[in-house]
């Protein structure tokens, strides 16, 4: 999907309505604006990931990839079939000292995110770093303030955020269609040992460099990150205290990080998010759910589901008359109806946007970031999105490892606006 | 074939006891519409629930009076129903035609 399709999708929404439910989305307002303009970008670690967004990006007429960095050959190799004519280099410095370049993309392992990121800000590019975007609640602190003062651009991958099916459904969420959000159950589950193949023994942390603690914090920054944001993007709030627990319980193969981890986010008001991630099952796969008093949505699915669906009841008559019988030849009612097994209601739902999902964001994430950079404007909220997002992974990560229920600290808090306000400001 | 006679008035009756239950169906439809905050289309839509609830109804309403009659025979006491109809068969047969002008 292009962002002239996207922009049609989402057409029916109004301006005032994505404002408030989606208010980074005011970047494509000035796409035709800067029609002929372009921008010049660096790529840094063109891993998988990197060359996934490379992709998205040699195919923008915006914007020119015209540097990469990585300190592993082979994926410079690979990236250059992708953008043959960029120049390469083994150390991001020399990156960053090219003037010409506006802004970069990282895609690094997370370890490495906090140092590229501040000295791009530091050389005065543009920041697009994937998720987490740091190794710690303050370096992910630091990182944001470096971004307000320098006033350069700051994208995180959370490309949810840039989903057709995520946007309207928040929308539908926050018009309260699906009654109160009392609970919302993420996970993601795998069954793979997560390792990438290694050429050579002395490169397998450098590769596998998810598996290891100096270099990642395993499926609570690979995974969480993304399911987290979620959650506070449906209550428009942020958890007030996190308990988790985790383990190795089954890849016992010398890697330092979880296979199973779950936790629970706690809101003010009673309110829970769960996040479970176990990678030796994949039955139930990745899903959000969000769950209602009168509906259901499963975003990964596509789908939402009201509580009132099921065949049409009986006649109040006929109602009636069964009710009658129940009572004079029913049996015993003392215990209730609990024996009967409340198992999930077999209800096919509807697609939130009329049709199985076809995209995931990434490729207008992408986009958003070249055109928040061409126009030289922040989008509001996507950089505190991001922020918190990995805020709440790290501290959930933290609660594992403590094994003890975590506020989330005051000084980690940011300016975050409740969605739904400062439409004004957003639209004028 | 043996000789039946169903009088005027006890047609009446019948008619009368049959739109009674189907009155109470009826109204036992409506009591239920409320109840189980059903729309109130269903006072049509139910009517052939009503219909059967109301010969029903009136098949109960029939064998309760079956139930008193044999009792009340089999103490030996003649229902006022019974006396009636006696009477009335009786003048039948002897061609009575009182009520009628001349």
């Amino acid at each position: 999907m292009d962002r002239r399709d996207f922009l049609k999708n989402l057409g029916l929404m109004g301006v005032t309505t994505l404002a408030a439910t989606s208010p980074w989305l005011s970047t494509f307002a000035t796409v035709e604006d800067s029609a002929k303009e372009r921008c010049r970008l660096g790529m840094i670690g063109p891993g998988s990931r990197g060359r996934f967004l490379l992709s998205f990006l040699a195919e923008n007429p915006k914007c020119e990839v015209v540097a990469l960095a990585d300190i592993y050959q082979p994926s410079l190799d690979e990236a250059l079939k992708i953008v043959p004519s960029a120049k390469t280099f083994n150390d991001y410095r020399q990156l960053l000292t090219d003037k010409d370049i506006d802004g970069v993309v990282i895609a690094t392992p997370l370890n490495t995110h906090y140092q590229i990121a501040m000295d791009a800000f530091d050389a005065g590019k543009h920041v697009y770093c994937e998720k987490a975007i740091a190794y710690t609640m303050e370096e992910t602190l630091a990182l944001y303030r470096r971004h307000l003062e320098t006033g350069c651009i700051f994208f995180t991958g959370q490309q949810r955020l840039f989903d057709p099916r995520y946007i309207q459904v928040m929308e539908m969420i926050h018009q309260g269609l699906f009654g109160d959000i009392n609970a919302i159950h993420a996970f993601w589950n795998r069954n793979g040992d997560w390792r990438r193949e290694v050429p050579s023994p002395e490169l397998e942390r450098l590769i596998n460099w998810r598996l290891y603690k100096e270099s990642s914090k395993g499926l609570m920054t690979e995974l969480a990150c993304h399911q987290l944001q979620v959650g506070t993007w449906a209550l428009g709030k942020l958890p007030t205290r996190v308990m988790g627990s985790g383990a190795i319980t089954h890849w016992k193969d010398g890697r330092e990080v979880y296979d199973n981890v779950h936790c629970i986010y706690e809101f003010n008001d009673g309110r829970q998010m769960t996040y479970a991630s176990v990678i030796s099952n994949k039955f139930y796969g990745l899903e959000e759910q969000i769950l209602g008093n009168k509906g259901t949505v499963e975003p990964e699915r596509g789908k939402f589901y009201f509580e009132d669906y099921g065949p049409a009841p009986a006649p109040a008559f006929v109602q009636m008359l069964m009710e009658w019988e129940d009572k004079i030849w029913g049996s015993n009612t003392f215990a209730g109806s609990s024996w009967d097994p409340e198992v999930a209601r077999n209800n096919p739902g509807e697609f939130i946007l009329g049709k199985a999902p076809e995209t995931d964001g990434t490729s207008l994430l992408t986009e958003a970031y070249v055109e928040a950079v061409c126009t030289q404007k922040q989008p509001p909220r996507i950089a505190e999105e991001g922020y918190y997002a990995t805020q709440l992974c790290l501290i959930g990560h933290e609660a594992i490892v403590q094994g003890t229920p975590l506020p989330f600290p005051e000084e980690m808090k940011i300016d975050y606006v409740p969605y739904g306000t400062k439409v004004d400001e957003l639209t004028s | 074939m043996p000789y039946f006679y169903l009088p005027s008035r006890r047609i009446r009756k019948e008619s009368l006891s049959l739109l009674v239950c189907f009155l109470i169906a009826v109204g036992l439809n409506v009591y239920a519409i409320i109840h189980y905050d059903a729309p109130f289309s269903e006072l049509w839509t139910s009517m052939l629930y009503v219909l059967e609830a109301t010969f029903v109804l009136y098949a109960v309403w029939v064998v309760l009076r079956l139930l008193v009659y044999g009792f009340l025979c089999l103490i030996g006491r003649k229902p006022k129903s019974k006396q009636r109809h006696q009477y009335i068969i009786h003048r039948h047969q002897r061609g009575y035609r009182s009520h009628q002008h001349p």
